[in-house]
């Protein structure tokens, strides 16, 4: 029973990803980089930091934990194996107590205004279960998001003091049987995560399994489309999906024998769902609602417009800059997951070959992310103007040359995308606009010379990898020799 | 009119001395050998991971090779003209493919790139394999989105058609058809076809060659009416072996050795010679697995 034991804990270990580790290893060591600088900085909350660092990686290590125990917990295995959604559940729960009681004293022993050690164990253990149940139920991440909103929008602060001071009584009475009994109740919670392989247990293992597939796929590039959640994203998706097949008509109509016809004609396919077409179409339809928002929230607030826009306008930056930057940086990774279409495409009369294929997929690419360059600069730029901030346009310069460089790699090389690859460029985006930012506030560095610098690294890079690209190996099918 | 008529005696596709690594593994393909000559019919045939798709896709230059040369109706495969891709028809092992594209608007894209399209055959080919024209390729089943595969290879009447494992996701009457369209291919257009299967039941069906990969190279390729015809098991001691294979001027294709100086010889026949009364008669499976 104890090997059972080790087999299910030791299992997430095991088929951890272990491709490309170097990616992993810079990640750990930015956040342990981070992590010096806070305790460096902050001196006088060392001890907290620390302690909420720990319990931060603690919580990681439960979800990689529970994450796996319900992978492992297949409808066949808990029908078939004799024992096995028993071991499920005593090692989840195990894990489960142990975590929960460490959190708890580190949370305690770092933070000396908690109420008390058992007021911890209970919010931490509570915390876990809720965590691991949006694992098995990916709705429970909508209320984590819209939760805070919906409470203190319906002010239920307010409403619910009377039960609020309530409970509070009964647990300053009763503490250790309220406690003893609310864990009684998680730990139930956390047995039933796991299910005995009958239909309903089929159909959610099926459902997390497809979410787990998207979640992957998304991180490695790869958009599933709204289409990929069933009828409701169908039907959500259906206007976008109309304008997407009205250019695909537009394409094949207009179709002739020119280079240009026969790259629009199969970029179609090369950027799947990143095509220009629907990048624009979602940073739109995002645009749309963050817009909406704030309306609501100014006209809530009742605070004015000029003074909205100074005190968020760097935030609206960062949303307008991601929104507009980071769908260009995913394109390679898009051309590596149509790789084996390309290799019809290859076959195709009127593709170019040669460097000339080369070319004029990295002309694809560099066309792509320089017009949404451009627009993104340009709402940076209104907002810079509203905001009365030039800073703000560091992001802009930021991401010049990062996305020259980035969208001009050797196709035929690319490897296969991790999530650290969809990472990497928007923390490499974020530290050369954070590092522009400090140039112009610190050493007071003329915003027009960071301009002209950054257009010309953008420039010379540009140039650099333009020449590698031509002379490299034929671009498609992408992936081919890495 | 397709360029093979009238007949040419250039080949579709020719691999000389081809090898081929993959950046992190050993070498699939070693000083290959092979042509494929207008109007022939090959079944190609390896084990798993023997570099059956590497093969076909290093054929069609979708591979480059570190050695060797591959050339497709005589030009480099590797920048072959719009002529010549106009005659290449390809269905690869993954069908999965195209999944936002419902299989009118596939159909659709691909005509737009083809100076030729037979519209009527591959409108028939959608009815009578039962594919809806707009249903989203990604809710078709794994066979029907074969079929959409080979409708789409099919619908330009390439010269030239590589087909890796096309009938692997079809069920007895998807291959049926699926065999059926494809000699009727060979028969009306002298179509060079070339494809790798598994299923050794209908390559006997429509392969008039069969050609064997193994460790890297074409072991053997031979119509396969003459391989069931000339192709002969032999048992007997080492030194008794040698001196028949000399006698019938065999040529000796594998040696397994057995217990106490024995050993089994499976040797090639030359042709018109009568197979001794000791021999004994293998089919294709024998085949594959002696020579795989």
């Amino acid at each position: 029973m104890g090997a059972a034991f080790n087999q299910m804990l030791l299992a997430s270990w095991r088929q951890r990803d272990r491709d490309a580790p170097g990616g992993r290893r810079l990640l750990a060591a930015l956040a342990l980089l981070g992590l010096g600088v806070t305790l460096y900085t902050a001196t006088g909350v060392r001890l907290a930091v620390l302690a909420v660092s720990a319990v931060l990686a603690l919580a990681m290590l439960w979800m990689a934990l529970v994450g796996n125990l319900l992978q492992q917990n297949h409808p066949h295995a808990a029908r078939l194996v004799p024992g096995h959604v028993r071991w499920l559940r005593e090692a989840a729960l195990g894990s489960w107590m142990l975590l929960s009681l460490a959190c708890a004293l580190l949370l305690w022993a770092g933070l000396p205004r908690l109420p008390s050690l058992a007021a911890a164990l209970l919010f931490v253990a509570a915390v876990l279960v809720l965590m691991a149940w949006a694992l098995r139920n990916w709705n429970l991440l909508l209320l984590l998001t819209f939760g805070p909103a919906l409470f203190f929008g319906l002010d239920l602060g307010k409403r619910l003091a009377p039960l609020w001071s309530a409970l509070q009584q009964l647990w300053s009475a009763q503490t250790l049987p309220v406690l003893a009994l609310c864990l009684l109740a998680l730990g139930g919670l956390v047995a039933r995560l796991f299910g005995p392989g009958d239909a309903a247990h089929r159909e959610a293992h099926a459902r997390i399994m497809f979410m787990r597939r998207i979640a992957r796929e998304g991180t490695t590039g790869k958009q599933a489309g709204l289409a990929a959640f069933g009828r409701p994203g169908e039907w959500l998706a259906r206007p976008f999906e109309r304008i997407a097949s009205a250019w695909l008509a537009h394409a094949i109509g207009r179709a002739a024998a020119t280079r240009r016809s026969v790259m629009s004609r199969a970029e179609i396919v090369l950027h799947g769902q990143q095509h220009w077409l629907r990048q624009a179409l979602g940073v739109a339809l995002a645009l749309c609602i963050a817009a909406l928002s704030f309306l609501l929230a100014f006209a809530i607030m009742g605070q004015g417009w000029q003074d909205g826009w100074q005190h968020g306008a760097l935030g609206i930056a960062i949303g307008v800059a991601s929104a507009g930057f980071n769908p260009c940086l995913a394109l390679p990774q898009m051309l590596w997951h149509s790789r084996r279409e390309q290799a019809l495409l290859r076959l195709l009369p009127g593709m170019p070959q040669g460097a000339a294929l080369n070319r004029a997929v990295g002309g694809l690419q560099l066309r792509h992310g320089l017009v949404a360059w451009a627009l993104t600069s340009l709402a940076l730029a209104l907002l810079a103007w509203v905001g009365d901030d030039i800073a703000l346009m560091c992001l802009a310069l930021g991401a010049l040359p990062l996305s020259v460089t980035w969208l001009l790699r050797a196709p035929a090389r690319l490897r296969a995308p991790m999530s650290w690859t969809a990472v990497l460029p928007v923390l490499a985006f974020l530290a050369m606009s954070v590092g522009l930012y400090l140039l112009h506030h610190k050493l007071r560095l003329s915003f027009a010379l960071l301009a002209g610098a950054s257009l010309a690294a953008s420039l010379a890079l540009g140039l650099w990898r333009w020449r590698v690209l031509a002379a490299a190996p034929v671009a498609l099918p992408a992936g081919r020799l890495a | 009119m397709s360029a093979h008529f009238p007949p040419t005696d250039t080949p579709s596709a020719r691999l000389s001395g081809v090898s081929l690594s993959y950046p992190k593994g050993g070498e699939v393909l070693r000083s290959l050998d092979w042509t494929l000559l207008p109007g022939q019919v090959v079944g190609l045939l390896g084990r798993n991971g023997a570099g059956k798709t590497t093969l076909l896709e290093t054929l069609l230059g979708l591979r480059e090779p570190q050695r060797g040369q591959v050339t497709l109706f005589g030009q480099p495969a590797a920048v072959i003209d719009d002529a010549a891709r106009a005659r290449i028809g390809y269905v690869p092992q993954s069908s999965d493919l195209f999944e936002a594209f419902t299989p009118a608007q596939l159909l659709a894209y691909f005509r737009s790139f083809y100076p030729h399209w037979n519209e009527a055959k591959a409108d028939g080919l959608l009815s009578r394999w039962d594919i809806a024209r707009d249903k989203p390729i990604r809710k078709l089943s794994g066979g029907q989105q074969q079929r959409l595969s080979i409708i789409r290879a099919l619908a330009h009447e390439p010269d030239l058609l590589v087909l890796d494992e096309p009938v692997a996701g079809l069920d007895p009457v998807g291959r049926r058809d699926f065999l059926r369209e494809l000699v009727e291919q060979v028969l009306d257009r002298g179509t060079t076809v070339v494809f790798s299967t598994h299923i050794l039941s209908d390559l006997e069906r429509v392969a008039f060659n069969v050609a064997f990969l193994s460790q890297g190279q074409i072991a053997l390729q031979a119509p396969l009416d003459e391989l069931l015809e000339q192709v002969r098991a032999f048992t007997g001691g080492v030194t008794e072996m040698a001196m028949l294979m000399a006698r019938l001027g065999a040529e000796p294709l594998k040696r397994t050795p057995l217990d106490a100086g024995r050993e089994r010889v499976l040797a090639r026949l030359p042709a018109g010679t009568a197979a001794p009364h000791e021999a004994e008669a293998v089919n294709l499976e024998d085949l594959f697995a002696e020579l795989t």
